[in-house]
């Protein structure tokens, strides 16, 4: 640990004219001709400027570093300016980095070896077999009486139909052959708390009924309660061929008369006791699988109403257990989908169901005659070839969004328009199937935290895309994640799997993400932050601002809201930048704060491409221009700066979601107050300037600085 | 006691009284006091499709005079019922209430609007209504006729149910009738396109007198005048049209409540109705 | 054939802008306002999709001249069921608005509105009328209401209608 800064100079194989090697009594400068291959020796202790090429390419090499970056290569170097404008750039950058703490690391330790898997559908199934054989010591809950989720209630599996059996039962037979797997049905999550590699979870497990069991099932004949299970009849007391390999109570329809205790060989308790429990684990993945939309909310359709009008799930069951015959049916696509009424997203999996029903019918009644009518056929990829076979099979395609099913001299009349023929039609039917969506199960989501767009978790947060930095314990795994078939939903246990497998292998986890820090002292708890924060952080505990660390992404933005300066961004705060442009700025200079991710770039850009701009022009680089102070703004103009230029990503593409937005509503403000003191509002400008937009970057600057 | 504004309309006054007589009557018989609205025009929607701002403001002019006797406004007919509803949503806007304030209008109170009938389902209530009914109607199977405003747009009004609607259902059951269930429920009458075209217009009221003939209606249970005017007046041109005999009456469903209540038919204006219904009232004295 | 070099880009955007057109844009084609409609079930000739994808394509002259715009009976039952919540029957009334300011505005309206003018309603109230009220006891009723006049003074509808 050394207290003076150390300033790297690299001088690229001597391609860049050095600058002075003088920066004062509280530094220490070395110089290096490739920093890129040649790595000194440096502690996280330490302060450091590295002035070299890009930023962007030295933080890949030196990720273990707090550093302060100066680009003399694209920003001197390679266009021409000269090396007196290097040294105000490295002597900012040293002032910055005396006043700048250094970001420090985050580490987890990862206490738990263990994971809780929520879900006993096929990806839970899966999941928990992947982390099983690997070593890691699995919980697997189900809050069914029986494993297999879904899938255990099909028919069949599309696109070719084949048993559901087929795949689910290798699934639930690859678990027997697990070590350290312990399966709860009946189990659901309750609470959780703690952080990535140790959470706390509250498990709580409601009673099967059935203690002792032969499976001799004279139970089912004496019970006298049936019921409707999603188009197949079965008893109050029952039986899947899933796991485990006993007979269960149905506590929601069970009436507890008491004929089974009575019959039973074994031991059926009817006033069993719930059981709650607490676990730690290092990992949770989320396995919880497809939830139907309560089609019966599109009323226009009559489910519930008229007779006749089923579900995809209960169709299916019924045509395979042999209850129903149908002649003539129609399957409906987008019943309450891309709706705004009730779901506005495409479930993605419906039009193959849809599908699936379809040759179901044509497989078991070829001479029935189907219609699927659909707005839009979306049997995307190689799924195709499964709506070209069934045009081979007959099945007829009507192209429109069914106005509404009634009920005429007893059979059911759909009444829709076709597109194709642009007709109105209104075809007869004895059976309607609603092919409908999906929901998302919101209720562990937001026990977990787990970040939203919409309903269903983030996709790119869930591919790792996004908040690669952070460490993270919860996974989405299947169709939890978004509506999916079985292949589709494997392969992502298989993912989640690996992602929950790399955090459990490690001891320790780190993070360098620069966060942003609430000093409570100066907070004056006025909430501003909380509202501006774009991924929901922020929040009150016990009276004290508190920033959660797992979803703060650091862009910035509330450091900058924060009317008394309490909230900080690491590695970016107020009084370093203050002093950056304090040291950085002279008379008639053209000042362009840049956004890392898009107009930083594109000033790199133009010198890859050769193209200058005026030697005034000096340019910094901020995570955000969301984090953008208008003091710093004012500061500049101040120093005699001629213009300032904020360039931030385009509209929509913000990387932290609405960061320009803010740094807009700013600039119009200070713009405004310009005016107000009789200056020239135009020596602000907030641009959106894409990362390869050196053009426009130029033109722009150019314009400023006529 | 139960006081609105009643607010009547072009056609009401004029070209069915029995719907306005009877409606009267019946809110004796139950306890409601209907305060007259001077200076009462036509609620504006027909100017609706020409400009739909002017429209409002002739709507919004009607509902400031039951604003400044601060009474609530109950409406025989549906297009009127939707016209002032959605002028009287408009009034607590911004924009329109500074137009509205602009051709020097006022409205010092805040009211509701609601169709006659509406209000008899909700300030009166079933229970209620049941109570009251000396002679039911047994033996009678009605069918009920919603018409398109009366429900629609739900935005409007979030009143009953816009695909299975039940409260006409509901109000004539409780006079002791059969409300007879069909498809097509929610169907237009097709006034609206009388003046653009007859033969469209007829051909939509057909539709529904068909099913009724087919159910073997006595009488069809309706609210609204334009309705009426589609299924009764217009009954003759529908049986030349499609070459077949209907004779279905046409009934306003205060006329049917109100025999219900033990008024007689000329308390109802029966006699006021072109079709008559001589047939069904006979099976009542049975 | 419908030939789009004749489309007019902006009329998507003064129909969008009105009261009642603001779901214009949000239509994407469903048809399910055409299945709800009770007057296309009757005559294929009126089709409310129609109308907005062609409102949406520029194509001003067929939607304006076209008779068949003013066959909506506004029942909203289209309203009622568009998935992408567009307010149909109104975005349908909003360009019969459009089409009164562009010079069509079909013959039956005009009359309406100058009985409006002079009586403040539809029907004529005459005596026999007043004596008919009297006599079953109904209240009497304004003959005329020039209030209504006033407004319709007041607002742009009749320099519209005379262009």
């Amino acid at each position: 640990m050394n207290n003076k800064i150390r300033v790297l100079i690299c001088n690229c194989h001597g391609s860049v004219k050095l600058p002075k090697l003088e920066f004062g009594p509280d530094t220490i400068v070395e110089q290096h001709d490739n920093l890129c291959n040649v790595k000194p020796k440096i502690s996280a202790e330490d302060k450091v400027v590295i002035a070299g090429c890009s930023p962007n390419l030295l933080e890949g090499i030196y990720p273990e570093i707090n550093a302060e970056f100066v680009n003399i290569f694209e920003h001197i170097a390679l266009i021409g300016h000269p090396a007196e404008k290097a040294n105000a750039l490295i002597a900012a950058a040293i002032e910055k980095a005396k006043h700048t703490e250094p970001i420090k690391k985050k580490t987890f330790e990862i206490k738990h070896k263990k994971a809780l898997v929520v879900g006993g559908g096929i990806a839970g199934i899966e999941v928990a077999f992947q982390l099983s054989k690997n070593g890691v010591d699995v919980t697997l809950i189900e809050k069914k009486p029986f494993l297999g989720g879904t899938v255990a209630k099909l028919d069949r599996l599309y696109p070719e139909g084949t048993p559901y059996s087929h795949t689910l039962m290798p699934l639930i037979s690859n678990l027997g052959s697990c070590k350290k797997l312990e399966r709860l049905v009946n189990t659901t999550l309750t609470e959780v708390s703690g952080r990535p590699g140790d959470y706390r979870v509250a498990l709580k497990t409601v009673p099967r009924g059935v203690v002792e069991c032969i499976n001799c099932g004279k139970c089912i004949d004496v019970c006298p309660v049936e019921v409707d299970d999603d188009g197949k009849k079965r008893k109050a007391i029952y039986y899947l061929p899933t796991y485990p390999d006993s007979y269960a109570i149905d506590f929601d329809t069970c009436t507890k008369c008491g004929e089974c205790v009575k019959i039973c060989p074994g031991k059926i308790d009817l006033n069993e006791k719930i059981n709650e429990t607490e676990i730690n684990v290092g990992a949770i993945v989320v396995a919880t699988g497809l939830n139907w939309y309560d089609v019966k909310k599109v009323e226009e359709y009559g489910y519930g109403r008229l007779e006749g009008v089923m579900k995809t799930l209960e169709f299916e069951r019924a045509v395979a257990s042999g209850t129903l015959h149908p002649k003539k049916v129609a399957v409906i696509y987008c019943a309450g989908s891309r709706d705004t009424n009730h779901l506005p997203y495409c479930s993605k999996i419906c039009c193959l169901l849809g599908l699936k029903e379809a040759k179901l019918v044509k497989d078991r009644f070829p001479e029935a005659e189907v219609y699927v009518i659909a707005m839009d056929m979306r049997s995307y990829g190689t799924f195709e070839y499964l709506y070209n076979k069934l045009r081979d099979r007959g099945v007829s395609f009507v192209k429109g969004k069914p106005s509404e099913i009634l009920k005429r001299n007893g059979s059911l009349v759909v009444r829709t328009e076709d597109l194709y023929t642009n007709e109105l039609l209104e075809i007869d039917v004895d059976s309607v199937v609603l092919s409908s969506g999906f929901i998302a199960d919101t209720e562990t989501f937001s026990k977990l935290n787990i970040k939203l767009d919409g309903d269903f978790p983030v996709l790119f947060e869930n591919a790792g895309l996004g908040s690669h930095e952070l460490p993270r314990g919860i996974f989405t795994a299947g169709a939890a994640t978004f509506p999916s078939g079985v292949a589709e939903t494997l392969i992502d246990a298989r993912k989640a799997s690996s992602s929950a497998l790399n955090l459990l292998r490690e001891d320790r986890i780190e993070t360098r993400l620069p966060q942003a820090k609430v000093d409570e002292e100066q907070c004056s708890l006025c909430r501003m932050c909380i509202g501006t924060c774009p991924y929901k952080a922020i929040s009150i505990v016990d009276d004290k601002i508190k920033i959660n660390e797992e979803l703060c992404m650091g862009c910035g933005i509330c450091s900058v809201t924060c009317p008394s300066y309490a909230s900080q961004l690491e590695g970016w705060n107020h009084r370093g930048l203050y002093e950056q442009i304090r040291a950085l700025v002279d008379k008639g200079d053209l000042l362009a704060i840049m956004c890392r991710w898009s107009a930083y770039n594109a000033t790199e850009r133009a010198a890859q491409d050769r193209l200058s701009y005026g030697e005034n022009v000096k340019i910094m680089r901020v995570p955000c221009t969301g984090a953008v102070d208008p003091s710093h703004v004012m500061l500049a103009l101040n120093k005699g700066a001629r213009g300032v230029l904020i360039g931030g990503c385009y509209p929509d593409a913000c990387h932290y979601a609405r960061g320009n937005f803010r740094a807009k509503a700013r600039e119009s403000i200070l713009r405004m107050n310009l005016e107000l003191m009789g200056m020239d509002k135009n020596r602000v400008r907030l641009e959106w300037i894409g990362k390869d937009e050196a053009q426009k970057f130029i033109k722009i600057v150019e314009e400023m600085n006529k | 006691m139960n006081k609105y504004a009643i607010f009547l309309g072009c056609t009401v006054p004029v070209r069915a009284q029995h719907y306005e007589l009877s409606a009267r009557n019946v809110a004796k018989e139950l306890g409601i006091d209907l305060v007259e609205m001077s200076g009462a025009s036509c609620c504006g929607f027909p100017l609706k499709a020409v400009d739909a701002e002017t429209a409002l403001l002739v709507a919004a002019r009607n509902i400031s005079l039951a604003s400044k006797i601060k009474l609530d406004v109950v409406t025989l007919c549906n297009s009127c019922t939707a016209m002032l509803s959605d002028a009287q949503i408009q009034l607590n806007t911004e924009e329109f209430h500074s137009k509205f304030k602009k051709v020097g209008l006022s409205y010092p109170h805040e009211v509701r609007v609601r169709h006659f009938v509406r209000m008899l389902y909700e300030d009166i209530g079933i229970d209620k209504i049941g109570e009251a009914v000396k002679k039911p109607l047994n033996g009678l199977k009605i069918m009920p006729h919603y018409g398109c405003h009366y429900m629609r747009p739900s935005q409007l009004y979030g009143f009953d149910n816009t695909e299975t609607p039940h409260t006409l259902d509901e109000l004539v059951s409780v006079t002791g009738a059969e409300s007879v269930n069909y498809a097509d429920k929610k169907m237009c009458c097709g006034g609206s396109v009388l003046g653009v075209d007859e033969e469209l217009a007829i051909k939509m009221a057909n539709h529904k007198l068909s099913i009724a003939k087919e159910n073997g209606v006595d009488a069809i249970a309706s609210i609204c005048p334009f309705c009426t005017v589609m299924y009764e007046d217009n009954q003759r041109k529908a049986e030349a049209q499609f070459e077949t005999q209907y004779g279905i009456p046409v009934l306003y469903y205060p006329q049917l409540l109100g025999l219900s209540l033990g008024l007689d038919a000329n308390a109802v204006g029966l006699k006021f109705n072109r079709i008559k219904s001589d047939s069904m009232m006979e099976k009542l004295t049975r | 054939m419908i030939d789009l070099r004749k489309s007019d880009p902006q009329f998507k955007w003064e129909i969008a802008k009105r009261e009642g057109g603001e779901g214009l844009l949000k239509c994407f084609g469903c048809s399910d306002c055409a299945a709800s409609c009770p007057v296309r079930y009757f005559d294929e000739r009126y089709n409310p999709r129609k109308i907005i994808r062609f409102t949406l394509l520029g194509m001003k002259d067929i939607v304006l001249k076209s008779p068949f715009l003013w066959f909506c009976a506004h029942c909203h039952a289209c309203t009622e069921r568009c998935p992408q919540g567009i307010r149909v029957a109104e975005l349908i009334n909003a360009i019969k608005n459009y089409a009164v300011e562009q010079g069509y505005c079909p013959d039956g309206y005009k009359m309406q509105l100058d009985l409006l003018m002079k009586m403040g309603r539809l029907y004529e109230v005459e005596d026999f009328d007043l004596k008919k009220r009297q006599r079953i006891g109904l209240p009497p009723i304004d003959k005329t209401i020039p209030e209504v006049a006033k407004i319709l003074e007041s607002t742009d509808i009749l320099k519209v209608l005379k262009k």
